[in-house]
Parts: C-alpha cells; sequence; structure tokens
C-alpha cells in the first residue's frame, strides 16, 4: 500500500485541522471550523510528522466551548440577526475530533501494518484522498487487518456502521459474502463483542435498496 | 507430507482418544468407523477406530440475523470457521513401537497428531495377503481412500467357530461364498483336509448370487468351482436343466423316531402328539405287520421302514397322497392299482386309530390326529418313501467325513427357496446322521485331520434359545469342535441364537444391524463393545465389522465384491494345478 504524498501540503483543501495531543493509539485532533464539516465519524486521515505519517480514522467529534465559556441560548429570540450581531459566533469554539492510530507511513508513502509514528502538536492532519482511501481499503481484497485494528479497540457500533458506508461508498467492486465473511473474522479476531448489531448494520448499508 | 486431520485432546483407556479436528479439515470427509493413525511425539504410533464425530457452535444465534442468502452463507461459514470446534472420538485399536504392534494399555499423550492411515502402517497392523494363509476380506475403512484389502487368517477362520452377522441383503451371502472360495484355496495348502457343507436356502452358492432385486449377478463358489462340489437340490426344474446336480428329498422311509422329531420340529406339532409318539409309531408299525403284504399284493413297497405314512393318512388326505403317487414317480416305490391303493389306505389309517385306541387309550387317538392334521403339510413337499433317498443322506454323511471326500451343497432355490420346513426338515436330518458319524467314529477311537465346515443360514431356527440344546446343529456346535466340525451360524437375529454357541464364536463377522439386542449379541466377546454399538446400525450394505482371531486387530471393512472378484480367484485356484470345468453359464 502506498499514498502520494505530494497532495497532503499546506495548501491543499484536504487540510482540516491540527494534531493537539496524543494518548496511547488516541490522537486529538482541532479542527479548523469551516472543516469541521467534512469529518464524520470513520473519516480516514492522513497526519503528518516530522519523519514519518500516520493513518487514522476518527472515531468521535467534539465541540467546546473556548476558555471555559459558557453556552448561551440565543439564535430563537434573535432569529436572522443573530449572524449579524455575533458574526464570528463560531469562532467562539473549539472543534474536536478523536482519532484512531492506525498504520505507520513512511516518508515515501508506504504504508506499514504497524504503530509507531507517535505525531506533535501541530502536525497537519488531513482527510483522505478518494484513491487512497479505495487503496488502504483493498489489500489483496478487503482490507481485514484494518478491520481488526480497529476493532481492537471496541469502538461504538456507529463507528462500523459510518465504516461501512465509507467502504460501500469506495468499494466499487465486492461479494457480499466473503466481504462480510471477512469483516465477521477480523471482529473476531479483535475480540469485539457487538456483532449481531455489526451484522444488522451490515444488512442495512449494503443490503438496503436505496 | 500427510496434512493431520486433528490433534489429540483427550485420552483414557476406558473412553479412548478425543481429538480436536483442525480447521482445515471438514469433518463431513471423515466418516465413522474409519481408521486413522495417532502419531505421538515419544516415537509411537496409535491405530486408531473412528466412532464418532461431533462439533460444537457458538454464535448460532447470529443465523436469525441473516434475511438473506448471501448473508446467512457468510455468517455460517464465519461460525463455521471461527465458533465451531469438531471432534472425532475413536476407539484405541493397538499401538506399535519399535516397529512391534502391541494390544492395549497405552494412549497417546495430548497433543499427539492424528493422521490418515497409510498403506504402509495398515500392514504393520494388519499384516499382508499370501493366497495360502492370508486372503484379502476387504477395504478399511479410512479418511481418503485406501486400496489395501485387510487378510484374513483362513487358518485362524476356519479352526474355530465363527459366525456372520447381519440384516437381511447387507451381503452375507456374497461374504459367504467368498469365505468357500478362500477356504477351498486354502484347504490346497492345509495339512487338513476341510469339507465344507454348505445349506445354501436361495441357491446362491449353488447357482447365481442375486441383488437386493433378485436379479443374478454373479455365480456362487458351486458353479465358480464346480468341481469341488456335490450339489443336491430339490427343486426338479434344476435337474432336468443342469446334469451334474443330484436330487434330494425328506427320506420318510427308514427314519427313526428321534429323526422324524427334528423334522418335524418346524411344523410345531401338539405336545400330545410329541408326548404319544412313540406309542403311535408302535401301533403304526403294528397296523403295518397286518398291511405289509395287502400292499405288496396290489403293487407297493409299505413296509414297518414306512410308518411315517401313517402319520401322513388321514380322511381328508388320502387323495392327496394318491395324486403325488400318480404324478411323482420318486414318491413312493412300486407301482399299481391307484384305486386299489386308496381302498387300501382307508382301511390302513381305520385300523391305525382302532390300534392307538387300543394300545394307548382314546386321548392318543385324539392326539395322533392333531398331529396327522399338522403334519399333512409334507405331503406336498418333496418326500419320498423310496430307500434311496434315505440312503442319500448317509452318502452326503459319509462324503463329507471322509478325508477323501468332497464339499457338498445343499440347495433349496427355486420352487422351495422359502420353505422353512423343508429346509429345517432336511439340515435337521443330514445334522443328526453327521453327528451320529462322528460318535461312532469317535467309538471306534475317532479318525483325525479332517475338518467339517458347516454354513447354516437362518441359524436361529436350529441354534436359537431353547432349541440349540436339543438340535443336531447345537450339539455340533458346542461339543464337537475337537472332532473338527465348525459351525457357521449365518443370521439377521444373532439375538435368538443360544448364548453358548455365539460365545463360542472365536471370529465375528458384523453387517448392519439395528435392533439393539441383536447388536448386544453380535458384539458379545468384542473388547469395548459400547464403542461399536453406534457404529453397527450405520454400516452401509456390504460393510462389515470383523473382529476375533481371524484377524490381527477389529476393524470396519468394505467387504470384497465377491462378484467382481471372482475371475480372481479362479485363476488362483487354476494356479494350484487343479482342474476345474468350465464355467457353466
Amino acid at each position: 500500500m502506498k499514498i502520494d504524498l505530494s497532495r497532503y501540503h499546506e495548501g491543499s483543501d484536504k487540510l482540516i485541522g491540527e494534531v493537539m495531543s496524543i494518548d496511547d493509539g488516541y490522537i486529538y485532533i482541532m479542527l479548523y471550523p469551516d472543516r469541521y464539516k467534512y469529518v464524520g465519524i470513520a473519516t480516514p486521515f492522513y497526519i503528518s510528522s516530522d519523519e514519518c505519517g500516520l493513518i487514522a480514522f476518527s472515531s468521535s467529534n467534539i465541540i467546546k466551548a473556548k476558555y471555559g465559556k459558557e453556552f448561551t441560548l440565543f439564535k430563537r429570540d434573535l432569529r436572522e440577526e443573530s449572524y449579524t450581531i455575533y458574526p464570528d459566533i463560531k469562532s467562539h469554539y473549539n472543534y474536536m475530533v478523536v482519532a484512531y492510530n492506525v498504520y505507520y507511513v513512511s516518508r515515501d508513502g508506504r504504508i506499514f501494518k504497524r504503530r509507531g509514528c507517535n505525531p506533535s502538536p501541530h502536525d497537519n492532519v488531513y482527510i483522505l484522498y478518494g484513491d487512497d482511501i479505495i487503496n488502504i481499503l483493498n489489500r489483496e481484497g478487503f482490507n481485514k487487518d484494518l478491520f481488526r485494528i480497529l476493532a481492537e479497540e471496541s469502538p461504538k457500533p456507529i463507528f462500523f456502521r459510518e465504516l461501512l458506508n465509507l467502504i460501500k461508498e469506495n468499494l466499487k467492486e465486492y461479494n457480499i459474502e466473503s466481504l462480510l465473511m471477512e469483516m465477521l473474522d477480523a471482529l473476531y479476531t479483535a475480540g469485539y463483542s457487538k456483532i449481531d448489531v455489526f451484522i444488522r448494520d451490515f444488512k442495512e448499508v449494503f443490503m438496503s435498496e436505496e | 507430507m500427510r496434512n493431520d486431520i486433528g490433534i489429540v485432546v483427550k485420552a483414557s483407556i476406558s473412553e479412548g482418544v478425543e481429538a480436536l479436528i483442525r480447521g482445515w479439515y471438514d469433518p463431513e470427509d471423515i466418516e465413522v468407523g474409519s481408521l486413522v493413525i495417532a502419531r505421538s511425539d515419544s516415537g509411537r504410533d496409535f491405530l486408531l477406530l473412528i466412532d464418532d464425530i461431533k462439533y460444537f457452535s457458538r454464535g448460532s444465534e447470529f443465523i436469525n440475523e441473516a434475511d438473506s442468502f448471501p448473508i446467512e452463507r457468510a455468517i455460517i461459514e464465519f461460525i463455521r470457521r471461527r465458533l465451531t470446534e469438531s471432534y472425532i472420538n475413536a476407539t484405541i485399536i493397538a499401538y506399535r513401537e519399535d516397529n512391534i504392534v502391541k494390544k492395549g494399555g497405552k494412549i497417546p499423550r495430548l497433543g499427539s497428531k492424528i493422521y490418515p492411515v497409510l498403506r504402509e502402517e495398515l500392514e504393520a497392523y494388519y499384516g499382508y495377503e499370501d493366497w495360502r494363509i492370508y486372503y484379502p476380506l476387504g477395504y478399511p475403512k479410512v479418511v481418503g481412500e485406501s486400496k489395501y484389502a485387510i487378510p484374513i487368517s483362513m487358518e485362524d477362520l476356519l479352526n474355530l467357530n465363527f459366525g456372520i452377522f447381519g440384516k437381511a441383503g447387507t451381503g452375507k451371502t456374497y461374504l459367504a461364498n467368498l469365505i468357500v472360495s478362500y477356504g477351498l484355496l486354502y484347504d490346497k495348502y492345509s495339512e487338513d483336509k476341510i469339507n465344507f457343507l454348505i445349506f445354501d436356502m436361495q441357491g446362491e452358492y449353488s447357482f447365481n448370487v442375486r441383488d437386493d432385486r433378485g436379479n443374478p449377478v454373479g455365480d456362487g463358489v458351486g458353479r465358480v468351482l464346480r468341481d469341488e462340489f456335490d450339489i443336491y437340490v430339490v427343486d426338479e426344474d434344476y435337474l432336468n436343466k443342469y446334469s451334474y446336480l443330484h436330487d434330494i428329498r425328506i427320506p420318510l422311509k427308514g427314519i427313526s423316531r428321534i429323526e422324524l422329531e427334528y423334522i418335524i420340529e418346524p411344523l410345531n406339532p401338539p405336545q400330545g402328539f410329541r408326548d404319544n409318539l412313540s406309542a403311535i409309531e408302535s401301533s403304526i408299525k403294528n397296523t403295518l405287520n397286518n398291511y405289509r403284504d395287502k400292499f405288496r399284493n396290489i403293487g407297493f413297497n409299505i413296509d414297518g421302514d414306512s410308518w411315517v405314512l401313517g402319520l401322513l393318512i388321514s380322511s381328508y388326505t388320502i387323495d392327496r397322497i394318491i395324486e403325488r403317487i400318480r404324478t411323482d414317480e420318486k414318491f413312493m416305490e412300486g407301482s399299481g392299482s391307484l384305486e386299489s391303493l386308496r381302498n387300501t389306505l382307508i382301511s390302513f389309517q381305520y385300523d391305525i386309530i382302532e390300534n392307538i385306541k387300543n394300545q394307548a387309550g382314546k386321548a392318543a387317538v385324539s392326539s395322533y390326529e392333531a398331529g396327522v392334521r399338522r403334519l399333512s403339510a409334507f405331503i406336498d413337499l418333496p418326500i419320498s418313501f423310496k430307500e434311496e433317498y434315505n440312503h442319500k443322506i448317509d452318502d452326503i454323511v459319509k462324503n463329507l467325513y471322509s478325508r477323501e471326500g468332497g464339499n457338498v451343497i445343499i440347495c433349496f432355490g427355486g420352487r422351495w427357496s422359502r420353505t422353512i420346513t423343508l429346509y429345517m426338515a432336511l439340515a435337521n436330518i443330514i445334522a443328526g446322521r453327521l453327528k451320529n458319524k462322528i460318535d461312532e467314529s469317535i467309538a471306534r477311537g475317532g479318525e483325525s485331520g479332517r475338518k467339517i465346515i458347516i454354513f447354516l443360514e437362518e441359524a436361529h431356527r436350529f441354534l436359537g434359545k431353547g432349541v440349540s440344546p436339543y438340535n443336531p446343529f447345537g450339539k455340533l456346535a458346542r461339543e464337537y469342535r475337537k472332532f473338527g466340525v465348525t459351525v457357521v451360524p449365518i443370521d439377521q437375529k444373532p439375538s435368538e441364537l443360544d448364548p453358548d454357541v455365539t460365545a463360542m464364536l472365536w471370529t465375528k463377522i458384523v453387517f448392519n444391524l439395528v435392533d439393539a439386542k441383536d447388536i448386544e449379541s453380535a458384539l458379545l466377546g468384542v473388547e469395548d463393545p459400547q464403542r461399536y454399538r453406534k457404529i453397527i446400525p450405520l454400516l452401509e450394505r456390504g460393510e462389515a465389522l470383523i473382529y476375533g482371531i481371524g484377524v490381527k486387530m477389529p476393524v470396519i471393512l468394505r467387504i470384497l465384491n465377491y462378484v467382481d472378484y471372482q475371475n480372481i480367484i479362479l485363476e488362483k485356484y487354476k494356479a494350484t494345478s487343479l482342474s476345474t470345468s468350465e464355467l457353466f453359464r
């Protein structure tokens, strides 16, 4: 697996934030407010650090008011005037996301099945390009290793549901039967406990008419 | 390099071995009754017989989540791969260390690996065929394919009583033909002379073995090795068709009361008749003293030796007897006016009753009449009041007992193939005479060096509980082995055999049985019978468990197809440089 790192630079519209802190395999990322809308649960990132990079997947979005201020309601009374009076209201909040560190990326873009790249605060965080997502999801067929690593963190069922949506959108060719089998196999290997919920979500994502 | 099937996780002498089947092995590819090898890292290997296959799975609740085919398949495959543990249970047959095979007493270590058994391993445990003493009997069930036929020792098999059990249509007769063929080959190399006596109910030894729809599929041993046998038939049609056959009938002239009791046994005569038979015999003979000349004067030779005729006549049977005499020249000696004979028989019957009444009382007359009602069934069977048929029985026995004698098949096939009364009557009278012959020989100091192997189908009728102690076959089976007689019961209902007889069977060949009592009886004598109970009802047609001294270890075999093997047998037979006729087809 390899990604084209030349596309991930500070002028890229895929740049969505910076690393705030890390805690073991979890990376806390502060998002640029205008980029927040592009980040959902199970969004894949490339994080560029000094000597290496890494692939991570968002697991939860968090918004907090800055400077310890309390949140105040005003929109119902002010209606349309609210944005005239407080044009910068959204900049009074911190937009954060927690992501799982999944893979190590070398300086030449090769992806290794290990961790070990520890990002530093203010390292750039990019959303992955679509073709790189496909690249990561495919590894001699469906990349069940990715699934296993993510399942080892015991994420909430919603994470896998969103990940399934991501897979469905990006994998152009797949066999439902073998895809589900590989996923179940990976979940079992990781000791994931909510397999029944996963199966239900899989059906809803892959078998629904929509 | 062979892949292992599984790995031993549990073992005990009493319970056998439990092995976890490897995830890469499909339990469907393993069959109960198969032999496998457990190889321990100690260097020993253990020969195991699989007696159970099972699996346990978790996560079956996930299947309920599936509502479409691909989802269900994926879930099932996932459960199969990840949440299922499959096991085999196996009996330890023997083990091998330093290339020496030993039976029992050790179990394989935890972690010993289970492998499909190789030919050379089977040979180490079961030996080689040599077509002198050891003959190929059948292919063992193995995981995968096997071209190795496990040999049976004809020396050991024929030296002691053995039995063949199984439901109808499972392959008993095919096997018996195979064993007789081997026995004849073995006889060429054996120091002891072996003579076979076969009671052939369906003609499947004399003429054709048949498939389960009754179609002939090959020649019986009596045809394949025709020069080896004297074949006696009861069906006249066969006699007209094949010149080499001999005829045989129930001989009713010159037989003793004791022999008659054997003969009439299947008709289940009333107890009163049995109790008064001695008095009835005496009365008939007395009456015949007065009638012998009357019969002679009208052209018929009916004397005291024909006393059994008196047990067949009554007002409602005389016309049937007259008709038999008219249409069947072998029925009675003499020729004359049948009308005169009819009248004489009427008065003869009247005088018998008077004689019995005077000698034994009215009650004995009632017993006599009740007995005649039962015994009159004989009139329609191939019976004869000619002396020659009595002598034929003696000739058969003499031939069998002689070192220079041969093999005999008594064929009940054709018209009479389901007539148990006929079958039992002739078999009992031959067995009784054979027993007497041996008794006489013993009294004279005995002879040795000759074996008589008797193949007895429907054996429970002769060797059954309550029957066996009084039946000549029962006596031969229990007491005459040391005088060279081996009785081979072939039966569907081993549970009905006298336990004293089954306990003396040193080799048992057990085809499919379903009745628990039959299985229990068939397994009497095998180590760990509980291990085989589950297997016997699962055996397919042509498959059998064999254990005892005939084989080195118990084994489930797909018995060689006798029909496919005929040419090989004939070739081997010719190789003994003895002549045989062209096959009669």
